[in-house]
């Protein structure tokens, strides 16, 4: 189709705006509007948590936790240098070389979280990928469908867990099978939600399009595509923390380096301060993924008429 | 009605039976067979759930019949065409895509450039009074609005014939008596053929050159009345109050078999 960009038009803003003369007054407007309301679910975010740590430490002040099972945040936290050394699994193959204890214990926290994250997202993004392209390939050519929707159909109920066996068979060690294992925990559920998606599509969206002139190919990369989308980001993000527990529990069988062989020091050193130093870092990195997730949302269903984004699950 | 001029379309014996065969099973329309002239208006009345909708698909090219034939321009209807395009009783608008993007999608389809598609949406929404509101999303716009976008978007088809299913329903009186006049200027410019379904009398007095009453289930045509007044037309003139008289009777006494027929 021929995109003439270079002519001005003035009418289109994907922003849905309220007056008819949409220049930049409104839409500055409504993103500052956003910025502040985000301000004020953040404040709301960190009270939250703030009362939690509040009682926690008048707890440890009143001496009914005991600071070596349950050590109140202040004794954890500031004692990150110390936990933090124990990242540096990322880098045990250094050991040997004396260049782990030069390095600052935040740069270890940082390099185990970003190998995890990069297995996480890489598995996710592939799986949604191959989960979209193959759905619409199912409903586009029947026969494809009617070939390998069963055996999908048999393979979704299976716990992602039983496949670790294959990823090591396959790819060895290494981030491969990690991502393997985020790639099938995802993908079968994700197609064949893909598949329910598109059969739920309404049906006067596709009539509109058949009188209208459109091929089947227009129908589906047109209407179908972009009516499924929503659909497919609520699965995509309810299965976000799915895939993250994949991601540990695959490392933490010592496949691969990361955060979940931390997870799995923590369990076997039994240092509570270890302890609870990870779960606020998990529940830190869960907070930004999600909020990152909801970011790209937004961009790619600025026209729900809630602004996209989804629902923010601490309203 | 010119005679070489082919029929806009022609219904020959139509029958349709939904879910045939089921214990659910239901004839909606039996043996119906009517005509709509090159150029001509023709308005459809009846009481609710008497087979308009299913009618109107069956001209669009959205359903097939299970009996009898269904001719549009003197061909064989296989399916729907931007030649035949209806309008919903719902506005049905992609909400992914811009008022005008949505009114000129069936340019779009056949590769027309984005600018062209602009300037032909903007003149067409322009006789909508939806200029203004053609850069921003479907949802923004109140429902009587979306369905003057949806009927916009089915005349830049310039179809042969335009199959409106009482698309007014949304919209209040005055609107309702706008939309039909920009209706019939526009229709008159394309040189297309309208059939109209409709419960309103009035809308298929104002409107119609040719009004079909049809029976209660299943539905074939009962009466039909020609209207020859010039538009457009005052609905106090002494004939149309005789039309209106005469057509208010027929339905009445159709929607009251049907009422009996579902009671029994």
């Amino acid at each position: 189709m021929p995109r003439d960009m270079k002519a001005p038009i003035h009418d289109i803003n994907p922003v849905a705006s309220i007056g008819p003369n949409c220049s930049n007054g409104p839409k500055a407007r409504a993103s500052k509007a956003r910025w502040r309301a985000f301000g004020v679910r953040l404040c709301w975010s960190l009270l939250s948590v703030g009362l939690f740590a509040l009682i926690w430490e008048a707890a440890w002040l009143a001496g009914l936790a005991d600071p070596r099972l349950l050590p109140p945040p202040h004794v954890f936290l500031a004692d990150f240098g110390a936990q933090a050394r124990h990242f540096n699994t990322s880098d045990r193959w250094l050991i040997t070389s004396g260049e782990v204890a030069a390095r600052p214990a935040a740069l270890a926290v940082l390099s185990t979280v970003t190998a995890t994250a990069t297995r996480v997202l890489a598995g996710l993004a592939l799986a949604a990928i191959a989960a979209l392209t193959m759905g619409l390939a199912a409903r586009y050519w029947p026969l494809f469908g009617k070939l390998t929707l069963p055996t999908v159909t048999f393979l979704a109920p299976v716990s992602a867990v039983t496949w670790l066996p294959v990823a090591i068979f396959i790819f060895g060690v290494g981030s491969m099978p990690a991502i393997f294992m985020v790639f099938i925990a995802l993908f079968f559920l994700m197609l064949l939600a893909t598949v329910s998606q598109i059969d739920a599509v309404e049906a006067p969206y596709l009539e509109v399009a058949r009188m209208m002139g459109a091929s089947r190919r227009q129908i589906f990369l047109q209407v179908v595509l972009p009516a499924i989308l929503p659909g497919l980001f609520v699965i995509l993000r309810l299965n976000l923390f799915a895939a993250w527990m994949v991601a540990l529990f695959v490392e933490a069988t010592g496949v691969s380096r990361g955060l979940g062989q931390v997870v799995m020091l923590v369990r076997n050193g039994f240092n509570p301060r270890l302890v609870f130093f990870t779960i606020v870092l998990l529940g830190v990195i869960g907070y930004l993924f999600d909020l990152g997730f909801r970011l790209i949302e937004r961009r790619a269903l600025y026209w729900l008429p809630g602004g996209g984004g989804g629902q923010y699950l601490d309203r | 009605m010119t005679a070489e001029r082919p029929l806009s379309l022609a219904c020959r014996g139509v029958g349709k039976i939904w879910s045939p065969g089921l214990p659910s099973e239901t004839r909606a329309l039996a043996d119906l067979s009517l005509n709509v002239g090159h150029r001509e208006i023709v308005a459809i009345l009846g009481p609710s759930g008497c087979g308009k909708t299913t009618l109107l698909r069956l001209a669009a090219g959205l359903e097939q019949p299970s009996d009898g034939s269904v001719l549009a321009a003197g061909q064989p209807v296989a399916g729907p065409s931007p030649t035949r395009t209806m309008v919903f009783q719902v506005p049905c608008l992609y909400p992914w895509q811009t008022v005008w993007e949505n009114v000129s999608f069936g340019l779009a389809l056949q590769g027309v450039s984005r600018q062209d598609r602009h300037d032909s949406a903007r003149g067409m929404l322009a006789k909508f009074g939806l200029a203004p509101v053609m850069g921003q999303l479907p949802h923004t716009l109140s429902l009587g609005m979306q369905q003057r976008a949806a009927i916009a978007r089915a005349l830049l088809m310039q179809p042969a014939l335009l199959i409106l299913d009482e698309p007014f329903a949304a919209l209040d009186v005055l609107m309702r008596q706008r939309m039909l006049r920009y209706l019939l200027e526009t229709v008159r410019e394309t040189n297309g053929a309208v059939l109209l379904a409709t419960h309103d009398i009035d809308e298929a007095l104002a409107l119609a050159d040719r009004i079909l009453v049809m029976t209660a289930r299943p539905g074939r045509i009962r009466t039909e009345l020609r209207i020859d007044e010039e538009r457009p037309r005052d609905l106090n003139a002494p004939a149309l109050l005789a039309a209106r008289r005469h057509l208010t009777g027929v339905i009445g006494d159709e929607a009251d078999r049907a009422f009996l027929e579902q009671e029994a």
